[in-house]
């Protein structure tokens, strides 16, 4: 089942909140939330995959440090993320990994009209928990 | 908490401060270690990430810390100010359209690139090393501007080592760039003078026009945020409080260093940035009025920091004399009084201009530093409206209205890279900026001077 997601109020920029049956859902549901803030009706083009190989200090750091990955991404290579295949692992001390890959589809930043920049994802009152059978996760963009 | 806060506000400012969670993260401000005299909140202030915006707080150099969420991740996000020789009500509704036309196109503006200069890494570390002077050496702008920014347009440490592959990869495109969000270039009528000699001063007159322009270190400074942020969270000198954004180096430590070297070389590529703006609007007017420097002056008032540490030298009420310590502004800026050796010898009598951008429909204002100021809330100052609506309840009430033709009813041309832009930034979508200025003024932090109405704006 595909991640749920929506968005928080806050007075100044931006909250999301996701949830997903697992881990991989949730990241996968984390970066269509991430590219409907930053681009409502995404550029077509064809879809190039890149490899992704993060860690974390636990999952909100995880989580966040792979959003402000598809920031660089989206700033510094005019790349957006449109499809995510990943595995997140957590170890017994609390650490975590990302290991998979992006799918990204590049546009033109002249012709970025449409588009919101996001400055970063912050640990800001960030979540990721279990609740029953389903994970959900919060975190505020900086907007 | 390690000391108490300090809100300037009025009660209707102070009921919305309690309606978010500003109060709550002023107080995890207070709990930092080594926070010297009141962890503060302007009239401005409203809930942020970590800090809130509109915070101040100043840090002990031995004892306290340095925090990168205190300073944001737009580093020296700031707003400067340029008089010009023309009156505003010499310009017709015709050249008032076509300059907001010709500027929307000659002013590199919204999401990503849109550098104006190509830079090898050689430039960049200039640029990161000199700040405006670099940009004034390659002819963007005149010595003169120098004087009439914060730190002569460069601070120091700023070590241009420090910054990042990844971080030099996001400002490569982007310097001389606006951005988006709250950043513009605005065309203003000075409204009203409150304060004839300080606007003597400051060059402003009644009727006249200037121009703000607001915009910060772009893609370059998030990064340099997101890069210390990441490190000190694995860092075990670091000081972890259960709000994970502020998370803050020791002052001393190695990483603390390291932050301060890369946060002012971040600051140094804003103020670049603000210089190669002003370089763009200048001409783009020039050419667009077919008129000389000389007939439109354009004289740079200030420029000052929004968000920003720096190692500054205040009178503690505790101290009862002067001591060095990192003030955090977080959404705030400064306010210096006359004679305080900072402050440009023009305004040496007058005080520091306090720069209050307002939303993009209604007014900025005008002020001058105190020594009020200097005394209470270690020379700071708001630093414009405050949001009041979050982005989503301001699309809300923005659906369904075409805003660009309800300002241009109210004689205000807009041109916005982003419809969503225009919508979150509607004028609704922040609070009253004379209320903000009255409480400063009221409060003594910082004293009236001009009001001025927005005539042309343009956003990312």
């Amino acid at each position: 089942m595909r991640a749920q997601h929506g968005t928080l109020e806050h007075t100044a920029d931006l909250g999301l909140w996701i949830e997903a049956e697992d881990l991989s859902g949730l990241f996968a549901g984390a970066a269509e939330a991430l590219g409907q803030v930053m681009w409502e009706n995404p550029p077509p083009g064809e879809v190039v995959w890149r490899s992704l190989d993060l860690r974390g200090v636990d999952l909100v750091d995880l989580l966040v440090r792979y959003l402000n990955e598809l920031v660089y991404l989206f700033d510094a290579k005019d790349l957006l993320c449109l499809k995510v295949d990943t595995a997140i692992d957590q170890h017994p001390d609390g650490s975590t990994v990302l290991v998979g890959r992006v799918g990204l589809v590049e546009f033109d930043p002249a012709q970025s009209n449409g588009a919101t920049a996001v400055k970063a994802a912050t640990y800001h009152q960030a979540k990721l928990v279990r609740r029953g059978n389903r994970w959900r996760a919060e975190v505020f963009l900086d907007v | 908490m390690n000391t108490h806060g300090l809100i300037y506000a009025d009660r209707q400012l102070i009921e919305a401060m309690a309606a978010d969670a500003t109060l709550r993260q002023l107080a995890g401000v207070a709990a930092l270690p080594g926070i010297v005299g009141p962890a503060l909140a302007m009239p401005d202030a409203h809930q942020g990430y970590g800090f809130p915006i509109g915070g101040v707080a100043a840090f002990d150099p031995d004892q306290g810390v340095v925090s990168p969420g205190g300073v944001g991740y737009d580093i020296n996000c700031g707003v400067r100010l340029l008089r010009s020789r023309l009156g505003a009500d010499d310009l017709s509704a015709g050249q008032l359209t076509r300059l907001a036309d010709d500027l929307a196109a000659g002013v590199p503006a919204g999401v990503g690139r849109g550098s104006q200069v190509q830079l090898s890494d050689k430039d960049m570390d200039q640029v990161l090393a000199r700040g405006a002077a670099w940009a004034v050496a390659q002819g963007y702008g005149d010595t003169g501007d120098l004087e009439f920014c914060e730190a002569g347009g460069a601070l120091s440490p700023a070590d241009p080592q420090a910054i990042s592959p990844r971080a030099r990869q996001r400002g490569r495109g982007q310097l001389g760039s606006l951005g988006a969000g709250n950043h513009f270039v605005e065309l203003a009528r000075v409204e009203h003078i409150y304060n004839q000699a300080a606007a003597d001063a400051f060059g402003l007159t009644a009727g006249g026009l200037v121009v703000w322009i607001h915009s910060g270190s772009r893609g370059l400074g998030h990064q340099v945020c997101d890069d210390f942020l990441r490190r000190l969270a694995k860092d075990k000198e670091a000081v972890h409080p259960p709000e994970r954004q502020l998370v803050a180096a020791p002052a001393g430590s190695s990483i603390g260093r390291q932050y301060v070297a890369a946060m002012g070389a971040a600051a140094n590529f804003a103020f670049a940035n603000r210089q190669l703006l002003t370089h763009r609007v200048r001409e783009t007017m020039f050419r667009s009025l077919a008129a000389s420097p000389r007939d439109l002056g354009l004289g740079l008032i200030y420029d000052i920091a929004h968000n920003i540490a720096k190692l500054e030298e205040h009178i503690t009420p505790e101290a009862g004399e002067k001591r060095r310590v990192w003030v955090h502004r977080k959404g705030a800026t400064r306010s210096l009084g006359p004679q305080h050796p900072e402050v440009p010898s023009r305004y040496s009598a007058i005080g520091l201009p306090v720069l209050l951008p307002g939303d993009m429909g209604t007014a900025s204002y005008v002020l001058a530093g105190t020594t009020i100021a200097e005394a209470e809330t270690f020379g700071s100052a708001a630093h414009g409206a405050g949001r009041r609506l979050s982005r989503k309840a301001a699309k809300k009430q923005a659906a369904g209205r075409d805003l660009a033709a309800e300002l241009a009813q109210a004689g205000v041309v807009v041109r916005s890279h982003s419809r969503g832009t225009l919508a979150e930034e509607m004028p609704a979508a922040y609070k009253d900026v004379a209320q903000v200025a009255r409480v400063m003024d009221a409060a003594g932090i910082a004293r009236l001077v001009a009001r001025t109405v927005p005539l042309v704006v343009i956003k990312g």
